[in-house]
């Protein structure tokens, strides 16, 4: 789909070499199948420098009302990988309504719950240092075999939290 | 009810296989404000999503209508089993993709028909949408179901569940009918259908015509509505890429093809308008593939000159163009070079048959030398692998001629070999089924055992070839059922019922169909599928679509069924030479000035 939305806003987009050429897009933090998406981020290459405002103008010309490109940031050769600029993800579990979520919650490490409302079935988990990568649905497990937790009907990723580079 | 809210805010869509197929909402959709909308038309296509956004003609349909005033044209395509059955437990009529309005809202209903095998589905789309099936049972609450398609030449199968059957091209008359019931809105059903029948190409079921229909043929191709932009989907379609149409209909006059002899007479758009659409096209979708359709690309008259033209403006972008339906005897090094500018698609040809002698018998006319020409031509481009398609069961088919397909194919490696390390061969064997409205429409098919013997005899050709050669056939009992509903007539009608009822759907699909459920709802109706199938046909014989003329006269057909026999070839048509096949007239429609300049069989090579 982001080609298309390169194409129809006419960024040029650098790609890979070789018998079948592909754009070079790459999706660092994928979000998992099954799991719905409020976030998501990735990496391009493109053919001509631009400020990132207008790159962020074009593309939201480009793209369905339900999508939007919030911020985007210009990354040098120099730069660390993308992957180590990622802080944190916040994902959603929506947990069957007959059940009422523990008071304490068991959780691996790295892993809080946040914003706890009460008892809700939705409860709110940020994944943080080594576990950021982590795949919700092995929390899922965990969460089944230590809390007794029934598997959620809905997984949301809410946000990524991304360190803030100096100097833009 | 709010259908929208159930499928996305419930986890309706996340508990079936593919849930982008049912979303809509994608890139270039068209909705118009609620207080414009007069008249609804939802364009249905009695298979899934992936197959029915494949086809141009419903791009075009949705195009044409939608450019109409006050008119509102949406999608309907069939849910997969999966999604049909949580529809049906949850109580969700069929809906449109772009407003998610049931189905049985809308005022109008078409309804494609492309294959046979997909007429089940026709009576499942109706019964999601919960419209009676018969037409007799349905009154003005219930939109009018109107039919199209290349299967509407013998429509006699189906007539019983249709309003009416639009024959032909939609581009110069069907806004003229769709105004028209704009106008009507609201008038009763009889009055309407009585109304619709008097428009040329239509076919209303209950009042039988006076004179043949005759089908609709659109007179100016260049100018002729094509959209300029199109629906982008999320999941990926069988044929995901721009297309644009070069030319309508074919001069060949292969005899065993029905688009050749309905789409007569041939029509091209000049390759600036081409070029144009294809840029428009390409820029409003954001697509990295045009490719270029018609029903025989090499024999377009400016083909070279056009690929050319559109690969040197395209490459900057990485935009590749590629070209289905190549023929053999002009294909050129020349073509394969620009093809391969940005990334090579699959190379493929239709030899048809495997010796010369079949081949002049159904017209098709290529010369082994020419095949292995074009190989060459392939191969010494780079590709590694080329596509081939064969039928077997062709009319006056022998054993020598299967044994000839085997040794083309074996030359064919043999060529490649000797320019490519790696070259290899796909075949995509087809049993013939014949169709109406062409000269074979009197040949009796193939007996199932007959061709299961043939395609053994092939294996055993390519046994030892087994790393070089790929190949794969269609199912002979799906081959049976679309050779029965193709010369089928109205009793046929309940045939499918009975299908329908015992769970056929979706049966162009080979894991959905099943044999045993058109076996006994024959027999529950005391019809014989020999007599339909392997029944040779006499003259004299009234055929179930003589009522719907294609403007080729039956003396024509006969005739070249009579050449057939002897082994004849009957040239293209062209202006200089014409075999009057009677579609042309008294000239108000005629082959186009650039085909003119076609190419009559060169024996030297394109100038």
């Amino acid at each position: 789909m982001w080609e298309r939305v390169f194409r129809r806003a006419a960024i040029p987009v650098l790609y890979s070499q070789g018998f079948n050429p592909r754009p070079l897009f790459s999706f660092p933090f994928a979000t998992p199948l099954g799991v719905e998406s409020k976030a998501e981020c990735f990496e391009v290459f493109c053919g001509e420098p631009l400020p990132p405002w207008e790159l962020q103008e074009r593309l939201n010309r480009e793209v369905p009302e339900e999508l939007a490109v919030m911020r985007v940031q210009a990354l040098a050769s120099f730069d660390p990988p993308v992957q180590r600029i990622l802080r944190g993800i916040v994902y959603t579990f929506f947990f069957p309504a007959f059940w009422s979520p523990p008071e304490k919650w068991t959780l691996p490490e790295d892993i809080t719950v946040c914003s706890l409302e009460g008892s809700s079935p939705v409860v709110s988990f940020l994944f943080k240092g080594e576990k950021v990568l982590w795949n919700p649905l092995k929390l899922v497990a965990f969460l089944e075999t230590n809390s007794g937790c029934p598997f959620p009907r809905r997984i949301v990723r809410e946000k990524l939290l991304l360190w803030e580079r100096n100097g833009g | 009810m709010d259908i929208e809210r159930r499928l996305f805010y419930d986890t309706t869509l996340l508990s079936v296989e593919r849930p982008g197929r049912y979303l809509g909402r994608e890139w270039n959709v068209i909705i118009k404000p609620e207080q414009d909308i007069r008249y609804t038309v939802a364009l249905a296509f009695p298979d899934v999503y992936e197959v029915g956004m494949s086809h141009l003609g419903l791009r075009i349909l949705y195009g044409l209508l939608n450019a109409l005033p006050g008119v509102q044209a949406e999608r309907v395509f069939v849910p997969w089993p999966d999604m049909g059955k949580k529809m049906k437990e949850m109580g969700i009529p069929l809906f449109s993709l772009e407003r998610k309005k049931p189905v049985a809202s809308f005022d109008l209903l078409g309804i494609s028909l492309q294959h046979e095998l997909s007429y089940t589905s026709v009576l499942y789309l109706l019964d999601l949408a919960r419209i009676p099936l018969r037409q007799s049972e349905r009154d003005e609450r219930f939109p009018l179901v109107l039919g199209g398609g290349p299967c509407a030449v013998n429509p006699e199968p189906l007539a019983p569940f249709f309003d009416a059957f639009f024959i032909g091209e939609a581009e110069e008359v069907l806004g003229d009918i769709v105004m028209a019931l704009v106008e009507m809105k609201g008038q009763r059903k009889d009055v309407l259908l009585e109304e619709l029948s008097r428009f040329p190409g239509v076919y209303v079921p209950s009042f039988p015509p006076r004179q043949p229909v005759r089908r609709q043929v659109v007179k100016d191709l260049e100018h002729a509505f094509f959209p300029s932009k199109t629906v982008v989907p999320y999941v990926e379609i069988i044929h995901d890429r721009v297309a644009v149409e070069i030319a309508r209909g074919c001069t060949r006059g292969c005899r065993f093809c029905q688009a050749g002899m309905i789409y007569r007479p041939k029509r091209e758009r000049t390759p600036e308008r081409v070029i144009e659409l294809a840029l428009e096209l390409l820029r409003s979708s954001g697509y990295g593939e045009v490719s270029l359709l018609s029903l025989s690309s090499n024999d377009y008259s400016r083909i070279e000159e056009l690929v050319e033209e559109l690969s040197r403006l395209l490459e900057p972008y990485r935009v590749s163009v590629s070209l289905p339906s190549l023929r053999m005897d002009t294909f050129s090094v020349r073509l394969a070079q620009s093809l391969r500018r940005v990334r090579k698609s699959t190379l493929t040809f239709a030899p048809e048959a495997g010796t010369e002698r079949l081949r002049n018998i159904i017209n098709k006319g290529l010369q082994d030398e020419e095949i292995l020409r074009a190989a060459e031509s392939a191969f010494s481009a780079s590709w590694q692998e080329i596509k081939l398609y064969f039928m077997i069961g062709l009319p006056f088919e022998e054993e020598e001629d299967i044994r000839g397909i085997g040794r083309l194919v074996g030359e064919i490696l043999r060529v490649g070999k000797s320019l490519k390390k790696n070259a290899g061969v796909h075949l995509s064997i087809a049993a013939f089924v014949p169709k109406p409205h062409t000269p074979f429409q009197w040949v009796p098919q193939d007996r199932k055992e007959a061709l299961e013997e043939k395609i053994r005899l092939l294996r055993d050709f390519f046994r030892p070839l087994r790393s070089q050669v790929r190949y794969h056939w269609s199912s002979f009992e799906m081959s049976q059922i679309e050779a029965l509903l193709a010369r089928g007539d109205r009793r046929l009608a309940n045939v499918l019922l009975r299908v329908y009822r015992k769970g056929g759907v979706l049966e162009g699909w080979q894991e959905h169909f099943l044999m045993q459920r058109w076996d006994e709802s024959l027999e529950e109706e005391g019809l014989d599928l020999s007599w339909y199938l392997y029944r040779s046909r006499s003259f004299g014989e009234v055929f179930p679509w003589e009522h719907i003329s294609c403007g080729v006269s039956k003396a024509f057909l006969w005739e070249e069924y009579q050449r057939a026999r002897q082994g004849l070839l009957s040239p293209p048509c062209a202006l200089k030479n014409c075999t009057r096949c009677g579609v042309c007239g008294s000239g108000e429609v005629s082959l186009s000035d650039t085909a003119c300049q076609t190419r009559s069989i060169p024996s030297s090579g394109p100038s």
